[in-house]
């Protein structure tokens, strides 16, 4: 039998159950006795004994003992007991221990024993008559199944340097492809080239695989979230919905590993700080069930993440008062300083703009270990707000992936790359074409006239070659618009990107280092950077 | 000729090792299905010589689906799969009709010796 196979699919079946199960949570959590109570406590009940059918087969009996346990629990909500909030919060610790010992059988072979305290905790629930009898207690006969072999389990540095021998590979691959086209046909020339095409078919399939190794679903990451609001809702008292889109999105791991945490934050913060309380809602005219939006989206090389509340918003005028007054900012400079930039405070250490911070998040404690994660994954988090309407936080950041499409450019002799999915399009222009107007550039592109930068100043790579033909290079994002002057689009291919090295970090420009078959490194600029502001 | 087998389990880890024991010990797995009500559909069209039925299982469950197959088929061959703490209900099952019973964890031997065993008893009438 296949046990490494058997091991994933536990542990992917597993943990779909668990996120059944967050919902099923979510919606008791909304409506204990409701129509749906019934199904959800179903669920819960049959996710927790598939996970227990399948922690057995496989041996792993600390899980089936565990569910086994959790099982028994829940036999008698099965049968009417009523679920009250301390109950709920058992099942939700529960979820949480089984995603323990689920990382315990990923990391390890085998899954750590259930935390302490939990014999107790499942020993404790009453009957539907309210009796304090302790739930019946069976055996769990000894495994009859095979032992597991060890871990599979890879440090994420192992991976890493795997990830990057592949990138190499298709490197090398591709340039052989080059080098034999090139190359005067001889005896064996033929046979050489079908081998070659065999090869790189492999190659092909082997970079497919390892694009599966390095990205996941943010949905796997997300599955805690509507469990999270909805306690940390129940515990304050308000009513909340959460929605969540876009959660089969796909990202680099790592990249999903670093903003889980700030992500949780900004929700801990909507829902303490955003969302008011039923009475306060419904004295405002508003639904007594606040709203938080949270949308995921791919755009290029790029992941978009937009967290929305409707609740009260934060007062532009409140955060500039306490800037001024905790000294962050000279009062003539807050006074100028434009709304968005205002907001931008929020992330600034020492500032809150509430009198007492709340238990579960001051707003203003925690935001800047907040954008400080996610620039350290060279992404930005903006805030917008309307008093009494909502706010919204967008975060934005490069998805960096090992193998990208980039579209190589030429300016004055040296290359540039650009993620081609962040490329709008191409034309071949002449110089004449370009509205000028001082210092700035006009293209009229799809009617409308779009401000055209010389890319080769604006990287530093010498002045732009005054006469003569060019290409312009549109690049879109967020409704924004540029054309890039280069001298010459060379090629657009698949290259193996690697991070930018540190020592170049402050540039600022630079999404990464892209290897082109050639072998010569070539820098692969960021959108983003280019169509902001000018740094 | 061997002996025609559908599968049904919400777990698709269940169904994965099932279905390899099952293949390795020479039987013929047709089809698989995922609860009660995708039972009775493939067991309708594939006609399996044997069903492998687990009890929990979302939409109908398998004492709901086993009274549905053998309203189908009077003389279906049915073996219960479960695990641990469902003993009322295989007890439940068998006397509805069901040949057999697995009780996970298995073992191959578990899965064989259950399945062999209800091939070889007499269908009922």
């Amino acid at each position: 039998m296949d046990l490494t196979r058997y091991k994933e699919l536990f542990i992917e079946q597993a943990q779909n159950h668990l996120e059944e199960m967050g919902s099923a949570l979510v919606a008791l959590e909304r409506d204990p006795a409701g129509e749906g109570a019934n199904d959800a406590v179903a669920v819960l009940f049959r996710m927790v004994h598939s996970i227990k059918g399948m922690a057995a087969s496989l041996g792993f009996d600390a899980i089936s003992a565990f569910a086994h346990r959790v099982e028994d629990w829940l036999d008698p909500v099965r049968d009417g007991a009523p679920l009250d909030s301390s109950k709920l919060d058992l099942l939700d610790d529960a979820i949480g221990e089984f995603e323990r010992m689920l990382a315990g059988v990923s990391r390890d072979g085998s899954p750590p024993p259930p935390g302490d305290g939990w014999e107790a905790r499942l020993a404790r629930q009453p009957g539907p008559t309210e009796s304090a009898e302790p739930a019946p207690v069976r055996n769990v006969i000894e495994s009859g199944a095979p032992p597991i072999p060890a871990s599979v389990s890879v440090a994420a540095e192992k991976l890493d340097r795997f990830l990057a021998s592949v990138g190499e590979l298709i490197q090398h691959e591709a340039r052989i492809e080059v080098l034999h086209r090139a190359s005067p046909v001889w005896d064996g020339h033929r046979e050489l080239g079908d081998e070659l095409e065999r090869m790189a078919h492999t190659v092909r399939e082997l970079r497919r695989r390892c694009l599966e190794v390095r990205t996941t679903p943010l949905r796997g990451r997300l599955g805690r979230l509507p469990r999270v609001a909805a306690r940390l809702a129940r515990d304050l008292g308000k009513q909340l919905e959460l929605e969540i889109s876009g959660a089969e999105v796909e990202a680099d791991r790592s990249l999903l590993d670093a903003i889980e945490e700030p992500l949780l934050h900004l929700l801990r913060n909507a829902i303490d700080h955003g969302i008011e309380t039923p009475a306060e809602r419904e004295a405002q005219g508003k639904d007594p069930t606040g709203r938080i939006w949270l949308r995921a989206a791919r755009a290029g090389s790029r992941l978009h993440l937009t967290l929305e509340d409707d609740g009260r918003g934060i007062d532009v005028d409140t955060i500039r008062a306490r800037a001024i007054e905790r000294g962050l900012l000279p009062r003539e400079v807050a006074e100028d300083l434009p709304p968005a930039r205002v907001f931008d405070l929020v992330f600034e250490a020492g500032l809150s703009s509430r009198e007492r911070p709340g238990a579960v998040s001051g707003r203003g404690v925690g935001l800047d270990a907040v954008r400080r994660a996610i620039e350290a994954q060279r992404g930005t988090v903006a805030v917008l707000s309307r008093a009494g309407r909502g706010t919204r936080c967008e975060i934005d950041l490069p998805l960096m992936v090992a193998l990208q499409r980039v579209l190589v450019l030429e300016i004055g002799g040296e290359a540039v790359a650009l993620p081609s999915a962040s490329v709008e399009s191409v034309l071949a222009v002449r110089e004449g074409s370009l509205e000028r107007s001082g210092d700035e550039a006009f293209f009229v592109f799809k009617q409308e006239s779009t401000p055209v930068i010389d890319l080769g100043p604006r990287v530093g790579l010498g002045a732009p070659a005054e006469e003569g033909d060019a290409a312009l290079v549109f690049l879109e994002s967020r409704g924004l618009r540029v054309g890039l002057r280069v001298d010459a689009v060379v090629s657009d291919r698949e290259v193996f990107v690697r991070r930018v090295p540190a020592v170049l970090e402050p540039i600022g420009l630079l999404a990464g280092v892209a290897i082109p078959p050639s072998g010569i490194p070539v820098f692969l600029l960021d959108p983003g950077a280019l169509i902001g502001e000018p740094a | 000729m061997p002996a025609r087998i559908l599968i049904v389990d919400d777990a698709l880890l269940i169904r994965e090792m099932l279905r390899d024991i099952l293949t390795e010990a020479g039987f013929d797995v047709v089809g698989e299905a995922r609860d009660g009500i995708e039972a009775v559909e493939r067991f309708r069209e594939l006609e399996p010589d044997l069903v492998v039925l687990d009890i929990v299982m979302p939409r109908r469950s398998g004492v709901e689906a086993l009274c549905d197959l053998i309203a189908v088929r009077p003389n279906v061959r049915v073996v219960m799969c479960s695990a641990l703490g469902q003993e009322a209900l295989i007890q439940e099952a068998l006397s509805a009709g069901a040949l057999s019973f697995i009780v996970k964890p298995f073992s191959a031997e578990d899965v064989t010796t259950a399945i062999r065993g209800a091939m070889r008893e007499k269908p009922r009438d």
